[in-house]
């Protein structure tokens, strides 16, 4: 399987803070990778490095085999970009503010409406962006990042600021995105959102990995390994909890015995709560 | 490589996108006001030239880099295919088109040249309004929003553009060289000087400098190591702009000092819609005289014969009403003795000459009329000095002789 993304120890430090120290990890070709962490914990920065706008200090990232410290333009034509601010041209339209880009990268004028349609952008295609919502807005800026056809997709929190269902007309966007064989690099603060989007997770703090692996080995990890029970005793609820393992079913009979069983919750941990629980191990 | 295509795109998305932003719309707009304001009277043409070179380049160059750097489309700019130089040049070529056109706006209003035949009047222009958008341009790359900008720009705004007034105002016309529009000003108000090539050279230096100043900048800007804003390319392009200014300042007060020396003497009367020159190494500029009616130069002879030669142009209208005035006037002024009148021809340009004694002088006046002005030459000496006409009319004559005069309505 090819390599997209390469990110060696990558070390990068503002006058005395050490925003990375020694991050890495690897994205294969069509996986989407979450890069998770709270706000300052230097996912910005790595996108920063990814994308050609910064120099690490040390290490290196390697974008298709090309490091975008050193060759910066090869990496702009094989990556579409979506910042985190809604940097569009607001007094033009939204045929002109990404058509404007599909002339820069030197492609067919047939690529603008092919991703005008895909993002379903076509009845808004002549209203100028300033008029449009977060959420469409961040279609458009979607569309502009794909109308060149890049192999690697770079999102920096594409759904903050965003409603519930605008950030879910954008998964359902990216999910058909990874459906096609894209490479996805996401970067979120909004944990739970990513979890039926990326094949793999990282979680990061204070420019360090702390933790890596798909969503479910994550959940298997650090799953508690109890059940809670909710017992109905003389028209009281009383709450138990029982550890799984073999005799899990006897402990359940005994419960029963006491009263109606309510509720049985088995814990599966959200990925929120792994970080919280990652964080607190750290300190 | 530099790709004309990917340049040509980023000018044209700047012109639709000016056009749709009302913003920046204003910021391109407000010079013209000025510019139809002034530019017709004769005082602030060179001025309301100068001026909307300056506004729209270092405002609304400044201003339109300012404004993508906010709304981050500068940032998806630098992450597309583009080349520093490539944005350099969009947005050079952008406000540079707008500078052209206002001053050609300007030019058309007050019809003072006649560019096929001076086209180094365009030519200067363009060195200098391309000068101010690349200062425009790194002023928009270097501070942060408009609020930074704006504390530095008017001071800038100042030494680029008051130059020509402040020479004008000033006792020591001189200090006008130390500005960087002396040279784009001496153009557009002495036009044809034997000079022209000269400015025309430090305006393409200062042109020259900022060009390589802008293009390193952004290329610094655009790079991956810019934590540091203020970079050694700033510093160079500070220094080298003094260091061309002083250069400019000290080459001027020489050129008076040699001026003085009567190797060339030259007098172009702004007002006068050509040129009249003449070169004697008898003569030295003595001193200059400006109101809102006349303008005027006056000359003192080296020798003996203390010849005094006056150029003045009259702001007075040329109908034939005030032809017959000027006349009536001319010949019944009290103390006045009209010694000759006489209509001559120089150089297919006609005059009316009268020859007078006056206050203890000879003197000799020639009214040339051109276009809507009349202009005059007067040369008069004591009769301490000369006391027959012939005398008087023999020395006066190496003055006339080389006279030039060139009347473009």
């Amino acid at each position: 399987m090819t390599l997209a993304l390469d990110i060696r120890q990558l070390v990068k430090k503002y006058s005395g803070f050490e925003a990375l120290n020694k991050l890495s990890f690897q994205v294969q070709a069509g996986q989407c990778m979450g890069l998770l962490g709270s706000n300052g914990a230097g996912k910005s920065t790595t996108i920063r490095i990814i994308t050609g706008q910064l120099k690490p200090n040390q290490g290196e990232a390697l974008v298709f085999g090309f490091n975008p410290s050193l060759e910066p333009k090869k990496i702009h034509a094989l990556i579409g970009y979506i910042p985190d601010s809604q940097s569009l041209y607001d007094e033009l339209t939204v045929f002109d503010n990404i058509d404007l880009f599909r002339q820069l990268y030197g492609v067919s004028k047939n690529k603008t409406y092919e991703v005008i349609e895909k993002l379903n952008l076509t009845e808004k295609i002549k209203e100028k962006t300033k008029a449009l919502s977060k959420g469409l807005r961040q279609r458009v800026l979607i569309a502009r990042a794909l109308v060149h056809g890049p192999q690697l997709i770079i999102l920096d929190e594409p759904t903050t600021g965003l409603d519930p269902s605008s950030a879910e007309s954008i998964y359902l966007i990216l999910e058909e995105l990874k459906k096609t064989g894209s490479t996805i690099l996401l970067t979120t603060h909004l944990m739970n959102d990513v979890e039926r989007l990326c094949d793999q997770i990282i979680f990061i703090d204070k420019g360090q990995k702390i933790e890596e692996g798909t969503p479910l080995e994550l959940k298997r990890k650090f799953s508690e390994n109890t059940v809670d029970v909710v017992v109905s005793e003389e028209g009281q609820y009383k709450n138990y909890k029982i550890k799984k393992g073999p005799d899990w079913l006897e402990e359940l009979k005994q419960l029963q015995a006491l009263g109606e069983i309510i509720k049985i919750n088995s814990h599966e941990p959200k990925l929120e709560d792994i970080f919280i629980r990652l964080l607190s191990e750290k300190k | 490589m530099i790709s004309i295509s990917r340049t040509l795109t980023l000018f044209k998305k700047d012109i639709l996108w000016s056009m749709a932003n009302l913003k920046l719309l204003a910021v391109m707009i407000l010079p013209v006001v000025f510019l139809v304001l002034l530019s017709r009277d004769e005082k602030t043409f060179v001025f309301s030239i100068i001026f909307v070179n300056v506004f729209i380049g270092l405002f609304s160059t400044s201003y339109l880099v300012i404004e993508e750097k906010n709304k981050g489309t500068l940032l998806a700019l630098m992450t597309s295919p583009l080349q520093s130089i490539e944005v350099l040049l969009g947005k050079f070529l952008f406000n540079l088109m707008l500078c052209m056109g206002f001053s050609l706006l300007g030019i058309f209003l007050n019809q003072r040249f006649d560019l096929l035949a001076q086209p180094l009047v365009l030519v200067n222009i363009l060195f200098f309004a391309g000068t101010t958008c690349f200062i425009g341009f790194i002023m928009g790359l270097f501070f942060k929003n408009e609020q930074e900008m704006s504390v530095i720009a008017p001071l800038l705004m100042f030494i680029f553009s008051l130059g020509d007034l402040v020479g004008k105002v000033s006792s020591t016309p001189a200090i006008k060289g130390y500005f960087p529009d002396f040279h784009l000003a001496q153009v557009l108000n002495h036009l044809p000087l034997p000079q022209t090539l000269w400015h025309t050279l430090w305006n393409f230096s200062f042109f020259t400098l900022f060009l390589l100043s802008a293009s390193f900048y952004a290329q610094f800007y655009f790079s991956n190591s810019r934590e540091r804003r203020f970079s050694s390319i700033l510093f160079f392009t500070i220094a080298g702009f003094l260091v061309l200014n002083i250069c400019s300042g000290l080459f001027f007060s020489q050129q008076s000092v040699e001026k003085n020396r009567d190797q060339l003497i030259e007098v172009i009367a702004t007002r006068f819609r050509g040129s009249l020159s003449f070169s004697s190494e008898d003569l030295i500029f003595n001193k200059i005289h400006q109101s809102p009616e006349v303008f005027l130069y006056e000359f003192k002879s080296k020798k003996k014969d203390n010849n005094r030669l006056i150029v003045s142009v009259r702001n007075l209208e040329n109908d034939e009403n005030t032809q017959e005035l000027r006349n009536k006037k001319v010949k019944t002024k009290p103390g006045r003795q009209i010694l000759s009148e006489s209509q001559e021809s120089l150089n297919g340009i006609s005059f009316n000459q009268w020859i007078y004694i006056e206050e203890n002088q000879f003197l000799i006046l020639k009214e040339f009329i051109c276009g809507q002005q009349i202009f005059q030459i007067s040369v008069g000496t004591d009769f301490k000095e000369v006391d027959r006409l012939s005398d008087f009319l023999k020395s006066t004559q190496s003055i006339l002789n080389d006279l030039k005069i060139q009347c473009l309505d």
